[in-house]
């Protein structure tokens, strides 16, 4: 190890380990972290679930969870010993001088207090503030924040707060007496991208501000890569890659963190195939011998396989690689060469081939209470006047944020709900009235694949059963069954021994295979995806983003794939739609739309999405404020306007309608934005 | 190298974590005891003739309120009926029909509330409505009605509790409906082509169903409490037949001979105790993601 200089470290954490379980035969979580982050500095920890990462940050500020307890090493903050400290000392530290801000800002704040006082409560406990004093300086923080009607924001109560502006208050806690360090735990997650933009363009205002330091935790490399200063990569429990970001991500020196950046889908290129690693993270209680990388590693030599390496500088990272540190990586190559398919290709599958799905002005509201007593009924505006066609094995993807209806039209399409207005059309024939049987016949060729993978799985069924499910109800007798069975598993990469098992004795990857075997097992013509990877850790959404690639080509389905990652659906679809509050505002071939977007909204989108190495300055410019309004009343006239930099009399008083120039590159905008990239930024002004 | 643990100093070895580090390892301590308890009741009831050899009926009136004794090892009663006797063979009405109520609102319960719950609008709102104009009469008062009205008997005291023992299962059956109907597992089934009822018997209901068994399991022991109530007030097994509710009914009568009030007490009591344990203990159990142990 070299030597650190010492006088401005914030934190040094040195070989930190932590351990759960029984104390009998403890359990290694995490392995020996050292790290260690100077004044003002950014330093981003990326992982994947089970990688130790969470509880490597609350052992530093001694919030570990009952049961994991720190077996050895050292935190030091400021110098101080922190392993050890009585709890009244760091209470004392946490709060005022570490900041926190967790993943779900919903359960992170006190549901039954109102936002200011629980924002004052760091500064009321440790700087025994004037509740007076402590108001304004609470206004102030909440209005850097960039939370709109501070005044009356602060006598509201967490619910009443969208998640954004739940995560912005959280963070406003976090920050109020100044700490100097800010810990944030997959802070924007659970957030829309739009939204997680704006988080981070706050996180590092705040840190060229206030000079805090931030410590920002996170599974998504695009979100470390947009602001931090400094990366550690954690994988079964160790850093096994450092360094300066810029270096790190632009000539990794671990075959891990390549593997990672490879698998970044990007957003310039539509490669057939995402690189995808193979295998899963090892769980704590079953580590590899050696090097914990070495199963899933293309560059395995023999020593990996015996002994442990420890971070050595590499180039100009510091890498845990044996091959890394004997100089026997191959240089890096970054993939992001653009391997753009020929417009032709794309195109003509579409237009050659008959349409095998249409739907027209389909429309599904849901009824809420109404607010008061005697109040009117209210309505979700969930889906509202949709059209859209698919051909035959042709692939459409719909984007759009959190509670732009986007489930709702995937059931809708598959007439898991009923519609309120709209016809749908599959196979040629009217879908719109079936009932009862009828309808269970055309659903052999229209399947479901779900966003969640524990949820969607009968917890109390076999693995066999579950995908055997369709065939049975189906009438499809017993041989047949079970060959299509093992069939289906052995398509999505299971072996049979899985069928004997539960959903819970498998991993999250896992069970999205065995939801996919399920789909495909009655060889449907239609399958519809919801979300199907969003709650994949990255390595494993690559591997699902190419099996249903290769089963889609395979079995010529034809794809409805519903998300909010815009780079996924450049990554898979021929033809996308962006929804916004219910209504589908452009449309298009994806390389036309995500080129040349003409609506505002997906212009947003494209720069939302934390990609690496992009161009900051054009993109900050480009950013959505504030959040999606509510569907409940969705603004007059077209429904973006609230959002937009560019709106006019015109489109408060009109609803665009989705209208284009002669080729199929629809958008619904009174003032569409040149369709010349270049003049972009100054469109309309 | 990062591997030796064992020799780091690990806070919190107080001898209480010690014990309820052993208690961990146990196999379902709950279980055990609440196991133990009812199949020694349920032996010493089966067994009864074997046990002892005092007829429960048999009044030796020279013997009147005898304390506890080497002959009568409980005592005997106002009659002079020997209460070991009469504890065992009490229990041959207790136990049974304590399960008989149970099981009988159980099934109500459950198909009301799960088609209620599936079906929703106005069968949900008929059921529910239903459900609640029962709930709103105090539970034994309901149950006294009806069993005067049908006549004091030991089968109409199950049937008076069965009444209304139903509407607290629907409620919570309904819920569990309503919430598992959204479940994606279940929107998957609808996609596979499985039809209504065949979703909310073969895949919502065996979802739902052991939820509602830990609900029933402490709800035995309730129902022998109940059903020792309705023999208390004179409403559920008739004398000369012994029942335990019953019996600490004519026991309270002569509070200076205590035996006589207290044994037939503890069987309902104990068993009570033991099948709340075993509910507990069925819903770690039964539960997929707990998997039977808690960490």
């Amino acid at each position: 190890m070299t030597l650190r200089p010492v006088d401005d470290s914030l934190l040094d954490v040195r070989d930190l380990q932590v351990a759960v379980g029984p104390e009998r035969q403890p359990r290694l979580v995490v392995r020996g972290v050292s790290l260690l982050i100077q004044a003002g500095e950014i330093f981003g920890l990326l992982g994947e679930s089970g990688s130790g990462k969470s509880m490597t940050v609350q052992a530093i500020n001694g919030l570990l969870p009952p049961g994991a307890r720190v077996v050895g090493g050292s935190v030091k903050f400021n110098g101080e010993e922190l392993i050890g400290a009585s709890s009244k000392r760091l209470s004392q530290l946490r709060g005022d001088r570490i900041g926190m801000v967790f993943q779900d800002s919903l359960t992170s704040l006190n549901p039954i207090m109102r936002i200011g006082p629980q924002v004052a409560e760091p500064l009321l406990l440790h700087h025994k503030a004037s509740p007076r004093r402590a108001q304004a300086l609470v206004i102030e923080r909440l209005r850097d924040m960039g939370l709109p009607d501070t005044q009356a924001a602060v006598r509201r109560y967490a619910h009443e707060f969208s998640g954004g502006m739940r995560q912005r208050a959280a963070i406003a806690t976090a920050l109020i007496s100044t700490p100097q360090l800010l810990i944030a735990d997959e802070p924007t997650t659970a957030l829309d991208v739009t939204v997680q933009a704006q988080i981070l363009e706050i996180c590092r205002r705040l840190n060229q501000e206030l000079g805090v330091a931030i410590l920002l935790i996170s599974h998504d490399l695009g979100v470390l890569s947009e602001i931090c200063t400094t990366i550690g990569v954690m994988y079964a429990g160790r850093i096994v890659e450092t360094g300066r970001a810029q270096s790190l991500l632009q000539n990794p020196n671990h075959p891990y963190t390549r593997a990672l950046v490879e698998s970044m889908p990007q957003a310039g290129s539509r490669e057939r195939r995402l690189r995808a690693i193979g295998g899963e993270p090892p769980s704590p209680e079953a580590l590899p011998d050696g090097c914990k990388f070495h199963p899933r590693c293309a560059f395995v030599a023999a020593k990996c396989i015996g002994e442990e390496p420890l971070l050595a500088p590499v180039g100009q990272t510091r890498s845990a690689c044996w091959v890394a540190q004997a100089g026997g990586l191959p240089p890096f190559v970054a993939t992001r060469a653009v391997r753009e398919i020929s417009q032709a290709q794309q195109a003509e599958p579409a237009q050659a081939r008959d349409v095998l799905l249409s739907a027209t002005g389909l429309r599904r509201y849901f009824s809420v209470p109404s607010e008061t007593l005697f109040g009117r009924h209210r309505y979700v505006r969930a889906v509202d006047g949709v059209s859209l066609e698919l051909a035959r094995g042709d692939t459409l993807g719909i984007v759009g944020e959190s509670g732009c209806g986007k489930s709702t039209l995937a059931r809708c399409l598959l007439r898991l709900i009923d519609l309120d207005a709209g016809t749908i059309a599959f196979m040629g024939r009217d879908i719109t009235g079936l009932a009862g049987d009828e309808l269970r016949r055309i659903r052999c060729h229209m399947q479901p694949i779900f966003q969640d993978p524990y949820a969607s799985l009968n917890p109390r069924r076999r693995i066999a059963d579950i995908v055997a499910e369709p065939l049975e109800v189906n009438g499809f007798d017993g041989n047949e069954i079970s060959d299509r069975v093992y069939e289906a598993l052995g398509l999505v990469g299971l072996s049979r021994s899985v069928g004997e098992r539960f959903p819970h004795q498998l991993s999250g990857g896992q069970r999205q295979r065995v939801g996919i075997a399920r789909a495909i097992v009655l060889r449907p013509a239609l399958i519809v995806a919801d979300e199907p990877v969003s709650s994949l850790d990255l390595s494993i959404q690559a591997q699902i983003i190419n099996l249903m690639r290769e089963l889609q080509e395979r079995f010529d389905l034809a794809l409805v794939f519903i998300s909010h990652d815009l780079r996924l659906v450049r990554q898979l679809c021929s033809r996308i739609a962006v929804m916004f509050l219910g209504k589908v505002v452009e449309s298009g071939p994806t390389e036309e739309v995500c080129a040349r977007p003409r609506h505002p909204y997906t212009r947003a989108l494209l720069a939302s999405v934390p990609e690496l190495g992009s161009d900051r300055e054009h993109r900050t410019r480009a950013l959505l404020a504030g959040d999606p309004p509510s569907p409940i009343s969705p603004p007059s006239g077209c429904r973006f306007r609230t959002r937009c930099e560019f709106v006019r009399d015109r489109c408060i008083e009109v609803v665009p309608e989705l209208a284009g120039s002669g080729t199929d590159h629809l958008w619904a905008c009174h003032f569409p934005l040149l369709a010349d990239d270049a003049t972009i930024a100054k469109a309309v002004v | 190298m990062t591997e030796s643990v064992a020799a780091a100093p690990v806070a919190g070895r107080s001898p209480l974590s010690r014990l309820a580090a052993v208690a961990r390892r146990l196999p379902n301590a709950e279980l055990l005891v609440g196991l133990a308890i009812i199949v020694t009741w349920t032996i010493l009831i089966a067994a009864a003739p074997v046990i002892t050899k005092f007829n429960p009926l048999a009044q030796q009136i020279a013997l009147r309120l005898q304390p506890p004794s080497a002959v009568h090892w409980f005592g005997t009663d106002q009659l002079g009926r020997d209460v070991f006797a009469r504890v065992l063979y009490g229990g041959r009405e207790s136990l049974p029909g304590a399960i008989c109520v149970v099981a009988l609102g159980f099934l109500v319960g459950v198909s009301l509330g799960a088609v209620a719950g599936y079906c929703r609008g106005i069968v949900d709102d008929v059921v529910m409505r239903l459900t609640d104009m029962v709930l709103a009469f105090p539970l034994i008062v309901l149950a006294m009605a009806v069993a005067a009205v049908l006549g004091a008997s030991l089968m109409h005291g199950i049937i008076a509790l069965a009444a209304v023992w139903w509407p607290p299962y629907v409620r919570v059956c309904r819920a569990l409906v309503l919430d598992l109907s959204n479940k994606e597992y279940v929107v998957a089934s609808r996609a596979a082509g499985r039809g209504s009822a065949s979703i909310l018997l073969r895949v919502i209901l065996p979802n739902a169903v052991p939820a509602l068994l830990v609900m029933a399991a402490i709800d035995i022991g309730r129902a022998i409490l109940s059903f020792s109530i309705l023999g208390f007030l004179g409403l559920g097994a008739q004398p000369p037949q012994p029942e335990w509710g019953a019996m600490v009914s004519t026991g309270a009568a002569v509070m200076d001979d205590w035996w006589v009030a207290t044994f037939p007490a503890i069987p309902i009591l104990t068993l009570a105790f033991a099948f709340n344990l075993i509910g507990d203990s069925i819903r770690d159990a039964l539960d997929p993601w707990v998997g039977g142990r808690r960490q």
